[in-house]
């Protein structure tokens, strides 16, 4: 029921006093199914019988075989495409995972019992000679998810927000005030805690979504919120959670369109489909995840004609970069769901050159925010 | 012929098939017999350095085909001085064979070392006697009285186990004189295997057996030599030595030992024949192995034992199963070690998760479910219970697959060298053979 419920999106807006109630109410729940499963540990090895623990395994993309004719695969954005069974008796990998398991759901038993949070970096460092690193906490989160089908932040496992926003929006993050709306060309973090954010008042038209900080300082500094009615926001690179969540959250409260502008290359490609199918390690909440009307505002390998950019702008696709297009342009929902993006990155890989979102500068400083992408948006010129 | 200061081939040919027949012949008798080898060293300054080493036995039923082969091994024997006579002596009765050769003379000492297998109605003695009229003195070398007895009289299943855990504890004690030595024997692991394959038509049955001892780490032994990192294997055809097969040999390497929580790195046949295993960082001071492989009646046609790779894997097989199951926390599986070493992480987890929780009526339920008492909630206490119940779903797990074994046949080793005059005076293991 849970999940079925997130799955329609973010609830109504509530007050404090029942928002508070509802995430005592999620502890609870969660700390009630954590003893079920540790007195299901505890009668099996009582009884002689291996502990075993049954993990749904979840994939939202895969490698397509045939470029052609893609086959049917399992990959979906909200269905298991497997199971693991993690025991004493069969791999020793899936010892050590269960190991693992059981020590993060000690932390988390106690994070959730004392309100408390912590990064997943905290819990590293208190076991670090079972964890060995910082990816197989990582991991083990993950299969804590899934097993008792929730998400990281009903964990109290919290991320490092490294997104920024700025613009036409308006919000509260519990007792915060966060009133980009004042100074629209200011930037504000992203909030960390999604179920925090409250009274959300916006009158953008768009929200625009880029790859870098420096782009985004490059908008800031050319007050490009002040002509145009819209939100920015970066993930700096690759998103994080909060970022994603966030960006979702003003996607379905707003019911705003949403703009990518990434860089000429596989690297930006990659980034937008992290945000727009979801990323393969948080498959199992891909769906709460990805945002899959965002559209791809370029840079497009064809922009460096259309808008005259000099020769000096582009540069070589090197070996890594091909490797790496090649792998993107197998992946099965490129050919189910984008056969045009996937068709742009191929072209891309056929020319062999890339070029960044900075080199639109070559013909002025300011060109991005005064002509590009106001152009772009206005012309429909988007995948 | 397990081993010789010096690679004799002929020599120890020669010997190894005077034992065999005599095997063979003591094997048919069905009352008590006895097989003596005996060595002779003459004290006459004439012939000082002159060696004569006898069979005889109290067995029946010689064969022409033990005579032709004694022929042409015989013949490749190496002589300066021998009147060519052999003389093979039998209950009551004497043969005599004769064959035109020179005679034979002994340049160097000898320094042999025999390994019997003691089947059904033998017993086994070693005669050593120095002729002459100074320093003259003999040396005879019996079984202990009780083990003449139970071995002569009756059939054991230990006779194979007892001589290799002999062998075992003679090789790798160091020390002579240290008495508490002799109890370590019970510190021995041991893992029996047989199988047989026994074709009614031709009435020829093939009985393969398999015996493993292994020693616990040097450091809980006294006198314990270092760990030893190889495995000379000991082959065995009818209670009698031979080099080991090539097919036998391939078993043994072929084998699956991870699954008892062996790592082999290599195997070898050395230049007497011996299969040589090698293994990857050991956990035991020592690891023997013997392999018998026999028919069920002697003397018969096809003589020697059909290579039957087959049983050889089966019995070997049995004998590790035998070792899981009576020792299964000493042979898990090397998967079953790895696993087993997580066990206490995992249990300081869960003991954790229980202790650690605000609802108290789950913590005494699953105190309860361990066996423990309400007053027994202390975080050692759980974590070593779940500790020993996990360790021992790991066990019963690994050792699913037991096999019954059947019963093997003791192993005897005895030494000639202990003489140490006779090593004073000769150097190698040229010897004669006396008429």
């Amino acid at each position: 029921m849970a999940r079925r419920e997130k799955r329609r999106g973010a609830p109504p807006l509530e007050g404090d006093e029942q928002r508070l109630r509802r995430r005592q109410e999620e502890a609870g729940l969660l700390l009630l199914r954590i003893r079920g499963l540790v007195r299901w540990v505890v009668e099996g090895v009582a009884t002689g019988r291996s502990p075993s623990i049954v993990l749904h395994r979840y994939r939202n993309y895969c490698s397509a075989a045939d470029a052609a004719s893609p086959s049917h695969c399992d990959c979906s954005y909200d269905a298991p495409v497997g199971t693991d069974v993690l025991s004493l008796l069969h791999k020793d990998c899936h010892t050590s995972r269960l190991n693992v398991l059981l020590r993060v759901l000690l932390v988390v038993q106690q994070l959730l019992q004392q309100n408390k949070h912590c990064s997943k970096r905290d819990i590293y460092y208190m076991y670090p000679s079972i964890f060995v690193e910082v990816a197989v906490v990582d991991r083990a989160i993950n299969d804590i998810c899934i097993l008792f089908k929730c998400s990281r932040h009903n964990l109290n496992v919290v991320p490092v927000v490294k997104g920024l926003v700025m613009g036409w929006i308006r919000f509260e993050e519990g007792e915060k005030k966060v009133y980009c709306i004042t100074n629209v060309n200011a930037a504000f973090s992203i909030p960390v805690s999604i179920e925090a954010i409250k009274d959300v008042i916006s009158v953008a038209q768009y929200i625009l979504v880029v790859e870098k900080e420096t782009v985004f300082q490059r908008l800031a500094n050319d007050k490009f919120c002040e002509r145009n009615r819209c939100i920015v926001i970066t993930g700096r690179g690759y998103p994080d959670i909060p970022t994603r969540r966030f960006l979702r959250y003003l996607v379905e409260q707003l019911h705003l369109p949403a703009y990518c502008l990434v860089d000429s290359d596989p690297h930006g490609f990659d980034i937008l489909a992290t945000y727009k199918f979801g990323s393969l390690q948080l498959a199992y909440d891909a769906n709460l995840l990805r945002v899959p009307d965002i559209r791809w505002l370029g840079v497009f390998t064809s922009d460096f004609e259309d808008f005259c950019l000099p020769d000096c702008c582009l540069l070589h696709l090197s070996p890594e970069d091909r490797r790496k297009a090649e792998g993107i342009l197998a992946r099965c929902y490129l050919h189910k769901e984008a056969p045009e993006l996937r068709s742009e990155l191929e072209a891309m890989l056929q020319k062999g050159v890339k070029f960044e979102i900075e080199a639109l500068s070559a013909s002025s400083i300011s060109f991005l925010s005064d002509k590009y992408i106001p152009e772009k948006i206005k012309q429909g010129r988007h995948l | 012929m397990a081993s010789s200061t010096s690679a004799s081939s002929p020599h120890r040919k020669l010997l190894r098939s005077l034992v065999y027949w005599a095997v063979q012949r003591c094997r048919m008798s069905e009352s008590p017999c006895r097989l003596t080898v005996s060595v002779k060293r003459p004290a006459e300054a004439a012939s000082a350095s002159l060696l004569r080493v006898s069979v005889s036995d109290t067995g029946v039923g010689s064969k022409l085909e033990e005579f032709l082969e004694l022929d042409v091994l015989a013949r490749e024997t190496p002589v300066e001085k021998w009147d060519g006579t052999l003389l093979i002596t039998t209950t009551g009765r004497d043969i005599k064979c004769k064959i035109h050769q020179a005679g034979y003379h002994i340049q160097k000492s000898c320094n042999i070392q025999i390994l019997i297998l003691r089947a059904p109605n033998l017993a086994c003695e070693l005669f050593v006697e120095q002729i002459g009229n100074a320093e003259s003195r003999n040396v005879r070398l019996p079984q202990d009285s009780d083990d003449v007895h139970h071995s002569v009289m009756a059939s054991s299943s230990d006779r194979l186990v007892s001589g290799l855990k002999d062998y075992a504890l003679s090789h790798g004690n160091t020390c002579d004189k240290c008495d508490t030595c002799i109890l370590n024997r019970d510190l021995l692991k041991i893992g029996t295997g047989a199988a047989n394959n026994v074709d009614r038509r031709k009435a020829k049955g093939l009985h393969v057996e398999v015996v493993i001892v292994i020693a616990r780490t040097a450091s809980d032994l006294c006198c314990w030599m270092v760990n030893c990192p190889s495995t000379q294997v000991l082959y065995f055809e009818d209670f009698v030595p031979c080099p080991i097969s090539q097919s036998s040999f391939n078993v043994l390497v072929s084998t699956d030992w991870q699954s008892y929580g062996f790592k082999l790195k290599g195997g070898f046949i050395d230049d007497e024949g011996n299969a040589v295993l090698e293994w990857d960082s050991m956990t035991f001071a020592r690891v023997d192995i013997a392999i018998h492989t026999y028919l069920e009646c002697a003397m018969q046609d096809g003589q020697g034992s059909q290579q039957d790779r087959h049983l050889v894997r089966k019995a070997l097989k049995s004998a590790l199963s035998h070792l899981k199951a009576n020792h299964a926390r000493d042979f898990l599986s090397c998967h079953g070690q790895r696993v087993r070493e997580y066990v206490p992480d995992l249990a300081e987890s869960i003991a954790g998760l229980i202790l650690s929780s605000n609802d108290k009526e789950f913590q005494d339920e699953c105190i309860t479910l361990l066996g423990l008492g309400s007053d027994q909630d202390s975080e050692g206490l759980v974590r070593s219970s779940i500790c020993e119940k996990m360790v021992h779903i790991i066990e019963l797990n690994d050792t699913k697959e037991n096999v019954d074994d059947n019963a093997p046949y003791l192993f005897e080793c005895e030494k000639l060298d202990e003489d140490s005059q006779l090593d004073e005076e000769y150097e190698d293991e040229d010897m004669v053979f006396d008429f």
